[in-house]
């Protein structure tokens, strides 16, 4: 009997050393728990609790000049759906039951598993978007049956004159995948964006982005594990977007919308004194209304594939080459490096033979001008006086007086992206083509052919240069911006060679000008020069206006400025495949600088 | 009736019932700090504590021999309730385990805790002329029958506890070390058909969990992941006032029951922890002495296998909310929320304390 108590307390004490070796490790647990990470789970208890709700700043507005209102933020309802804990197959019963009170698209539907799935920050994804009144009270009766679905008040953007600013204004949407990504290398830049949903992908919208969007505030709150909202801990207020006036006149985008409406082209008028931007238009054009709340896959489709090209921006990021509306910056080059000079005259006979080669360059006019001098070749556009000029002049001078006009290089404009064109050099072409230049790609250049190319918002950048005799600010979109850069005022050429050059362009609207037909009423002074830039050269045959494909007729170019004794504002006009600058860009921009007068004066 | 109380204050181990009643006492504190000193729980509690009392006085005075002569019925009417649970049990979370008496359910594999032991040691005297092999074998195949019938309630948990008292009891009974290392190596061949065959997926889970549970922080692995909060937040001395509790937020829920250990790790941090378990190493070492001080060797056995009942229990729920051990339903002893496990604790400690009373009265 004692010897089976002795093996039965033996035992007993063995069980109780094993577990008392067990109370020991989960000491040593809690000690880890409670003392070790004490700090960790603080700050976890915390966050358990804690929540942070975004509050929204309102984006900026957006005004013209005269305080027309551009872009807008309006008042709309959305229906939400808190996908907190919730399965793909939870949210697709809710919808499917939700769809029976409101219509619910198949591209809502995709939307709403797109956002939910990239933009995994979000508690709350936006189901239906901008309700309409009747689904809206609708929904409002039924919403008890729908513990997870909220309506959500939203100031949905909205661009009244939609069509008519479209390039110009640019577009929000939904922030991307790719915005994500962007804002994820810069914490701050992530909170500014704290519970948007949009960003500004193009023009206006994009370039002042930063601006516009302000900053967006945030609540955080203390919940239960229900959400239940048990006090509020901290509240920083959004800020919300600055305002934005532009120097854009309303009246003139209109005016310009009906006046490309038949036409794919764009035009530009600018303020010459200061370089603000009157009127920006592009045609054909699109609605951005279409972007705010993320186009449909069909819409997206058909602008992209659309051959008119309509999301394109013919203003800055296309480039033309600029034709005869060259001639004029070539005048300034020829006279101020004494090639020729006020008195200097040709005789053209309506060809022109390179010299020391047997290539002959045509003029326009096939029988040719007579006597030319300065003021006449610019008037006729005479080709033949300015082979001769940049034959003799050389490729280098003339490429240093033109960039004094800003050719080749951006004109600054205060939009996201800007093409800077091409303006043709010996080291150009050996760095693009590794070949060496040739001469007769002078003779090309002198007419703004060959390789030459530049966007009409750097033909009327380059005119104002010219008119002001002096470098001009960046174009500005904004109203009474001033450069912070400052400029000198030093002219860049010796004023007597601009008269020249500006007597020759008033002569251009003169009976014996290229745009004669309107020397009869130019009760505003029109100034200017027309160009016709040649799409596709045409080897052997001649070019027959009338038996050629569309979208290899010539392009239709004017640069002007009006009134000409006292320049105000200046103005390009780009038609493409238009054919002759006088016939039909040129009667474009007397419309718009008659409007101007008409209306603004 | 002054003479009943002296009548059974007399019977009555004194520090082992003060020892008792300052557990009791925390476990009011916590359930009242958990759910609510206003809640039904707490009120519940209390009046299952008193009731508790009442029972544990009343089996303080039983002769035992009774209860080793009817072994045989109260093991077999406790199996019958255990299939009588399987049949009529009310369902929760979808497991039958209880038995709905309206004002308490009885969770009937709770019985087992108590009746398996009495039949298996009450056998010891029976079986004395047969060899140790067949005893054990006779043992074990007792044990196993309400471990499977538990199982398929399905309360592993509760099904694991009644196998190992059973298993308990034959290692203390002798078991060879050749048979433990056996039965060691018998259980390790076992585990991989038992891991495919006989865990749930549930279950698995459970066990998934702790090994990593962030990886699931939404279902299986939320209760390991506040509880780990609770106790991490409490650091030496309890969270302060300044932050919100766990359970006050809900985050934690079923904190009166078997994660209360986490709401005296959350508001008395570690320090209270180790003032809990001194408490109740006080308790079981005051246990231990009488276990092996009584003398019969059939009421040390009995005795010493409801010591490690209760330790066992103790150390795998703390085990459990503190995240060493999955998620197996095994309330506090004597802490947590609930009548049925309470009244079976004190049922045993009534028995060792009537044991240690008549220990002088039975000739052995």
């Amino acid at each position: 009997m004692l010897n089976n108590r002795f093996i039965l307390v033996r035992r007993f004490n063995i069980l109780l050393a094993i577990l008392s070796l067990f109370l020991l490790l989960i000491t040593i647990r809690l000690f880890w728990l409670q003392i070790y990470k004490n700090d960790f789970y603080l700050e976890r208890s915390k966050s358990n609790s804690e929540r942070i709700e975004p509050i929204k700043s309102l984006r900026g507005l957006i005004f013209d000049r005269n305080d027309n209102i551009l872009a807008e933020n309006i008042l709309t309802y959305n229906i939400e759906i808190d996908i907190e804990n919730k399965s793909t197959e939870d949210l697709n019963s809710i919808i499917g039951e939700l769809s029976k009170i409101l219509s619910i698209s198949e591209h809502e539907r995709d939307q709403f598993f797109k956002m939910r799935s990239e933009r995994k920050f979000l508690r709350k994804i936006p189901l239906k978007l901008n309700v309409n009144n009747e689904e809206l009270t609708f929904f409002a009766s039924k919403k008890f049956l729908f513990p997870n679905v909220t309506l959500k008040e939203e100031f949905l953007r909205s661009y009244p004159h939609g069509k008519e600013n479209a390039h110009l204004i640019g577009y929000i949407n939904r922030i991307s995948k790719k915005d994500v990504e962007k804002f994820e290398n810069d914490p701050e830049l992530l909170n500014n964006y704290f519970g948007m949903s949009h960003i500004g992908k193009q023009g206006i919208e994009n370039s002042f982005e930063n601006s516009l969007r302000g900053k967006s505030g945030f609540k955080k709150i203390r919940v239960n594990a229900k959400n239940s909202f048990i006090a509020e801990i901290e509240n920083k207020k959004a800020l919300d977007g600055e305002d934005l006036i532009l120097s854009i006149d309303l009246n003139l985008q209109r005016k310009s919308h009906e006046l490309l409406k038949n036409f794919k082209g764009s035009l530009i008028m600018t303020d010459i004194s200061n370089n603000e931007v009157l009127a920006y238009q592009s045609n054909p054009t699109f609605d951005p209304n279409l972007f705010v709340n993320g186009i449909s896959f069909t819409d997206w489709d058909k602008l992209n594939t659309d051959p008119s090209k309509p999301m394109l921006d013919r203003v800055t990021n296309a480039v033309y080459p600029p034709g005869s509306t060259i001639k004029p910056f070539l005048s300034i080059a020829g006279l101020e490096n004494n090639v020729i000079n006020e008195d200097y005259s040709i005789n053209d006979p309506g060809f022109y033979q390179l010299p020391k080669t047997k290539k002959i360059f045509m003029d326009w006019k096939k029988e040719g001008h007579g006597n030319v001098n300065i003021i006449t070749a610019i008037a006729e556009s005479c080709d033949v006086y300015f082979y001769d000029l940049a034959y003799r002049l050389g490729i280098e001078k003339m490429d240093n007086s033109l960039r004094k006009f800003s050719f080749g290089q951006k004109t600054g404009i205060n939009l996201p992206i800007e093409k800077r064109g091409i303006l043709p050099s010996p080291e150009w072409k050996l760095k693009h083509h590794k070949k060496k230049w040739n001469a007769y790609e002078t003779i090309n250049t002198s007419i703004g052919q060959g390789d030459f190319l530049s966007s009409p918002a750097q033909l009327v950048h380059g005119l104002n240069i010219l008119l002001n005799n002096k470098q001009m600010p960046p174009l500005s979109l904004i109203k009474d911006k001033f450069s912070d850069v400052p400029l000198s005022d030093e002219k860049i050429t010796d004023e007597k060679y601009i008269e020249i050059v500006k007597r020759g362009m008033q002569e251009v609207t003169s009976s014996n000008g290229t745009f004669r037909s309107i020397a009869k009423n130019n009760y505003n002074k029109i100034a200017g020069k027309t160009g016709t830039a040649q799409v596709f050269s045409l080897k052997s045959q001649a070019y027959d206006e009338d038996n050629i494909a569309d979208h290899l007729k010539d392009h239709s170019l004017f640069i002007g400025y009006a009134p000409y004794d006292n320049p105000q504002v200046s103005i390009a006009v780009i038609i493409e495949n238009g054919g002759h600058g006088s016939t039909v860009a040129a009667p474009i921009a007397k419309k718009m600088i008659d409007f101007y007068f008409e209306t603004i004066k | 009736m002054t003479n009943l109380f002296t009548f059974l204050f007399s019977r009555t181990d004194k520090q082992l019932f003060i020892l008792l009643l300052i557990i009791l006492l925390f476990s009011l504190n916590l359930i009242g700090q958990a759910a609510g000193f206003d809640s039904t729980f707490f009120l519940k509690q209390l009046l299952f504590i008193f009731t508790g009392l009442i029972i544990f006085m009343l089996v303080s005075i039983l002769n035992l021999r009774f209860l080793f002569r009817y072994s045989l019925i109260i093991y077999v009417l406790s199996i019958l309730l255990l299939l009588f649970t399987a049949v009529f049990g009310t369902e929760i979370n979808g497991s039958k385990r209880w038995l709905d008496f309206g004002i308490f359910k009885l969770q009937s594999s709770e019985i087992l805790k108590l009746t398996l032991p009495i039949f298996l040691v009450s056998l010891i005297d029976y079986f004395k002329n047969r060899s140790q092999a067949f005893t054990e074998l006779v043992f074990l195949f007792i044990s196993f029958i309400p471990f499977f019938i538990i199982l398929k309630q399905p309360d592993l948990g509760s099904g694991l506890i009644i196998l190992f008292s059973g298993l308990i009891i034959i290692f203390l009974n002798g078991l060879s070390l050749k048979k433990i290392l056996i039965g060691i190596l018998g259980f390790l061949i076992l585990l991989p058909y038992a891991w495919f065959n006989i865990l749930k997926d549930y279950q698995k889970g459970r066990i998934l969990n702790l090994i990593d549970p962030f990886s699931n922080p939404l279902d299986g692995g939320y209760h390991a992941i506040q509880s780990s909060i609770a106790i991490g937040s409490g650091g030496l001395f309890g969270k302060s006032s300044e932050f919100s509790s766990q359970h006050d937020l809900l985050f934690l829920p079923e904190t009166h029951t078997d994660f209360i250990f986490a709401v005296l790790s959350e508001n008395y941090g570690f320090l209270g922890n180790i003032i809990f378990f001194l408490i109740f190493f006080l308790f079981i070492y005051k246990l231990v002495i009488i276990s092996i001080n009584l003398h019969s060797h059939s009421h040390r056995l009995l005795a010493m296998t409801y010591v490690m009942i209760f330790i066992l229990c103790f150390l795998i729920n703390i085990a459990m909310v503190s995240g060493l051990f999955p998620i197996v339903g095994i309330p506090l002893p004597l802490i947590s929320y609930g009548g049925s496990s309470l009244f079976i604790y004190l049922i045993m400690f009534a028995l060792i304390n009537s044991l240690n009373y008549n220990k002088t009265l039975i000739a052995d």
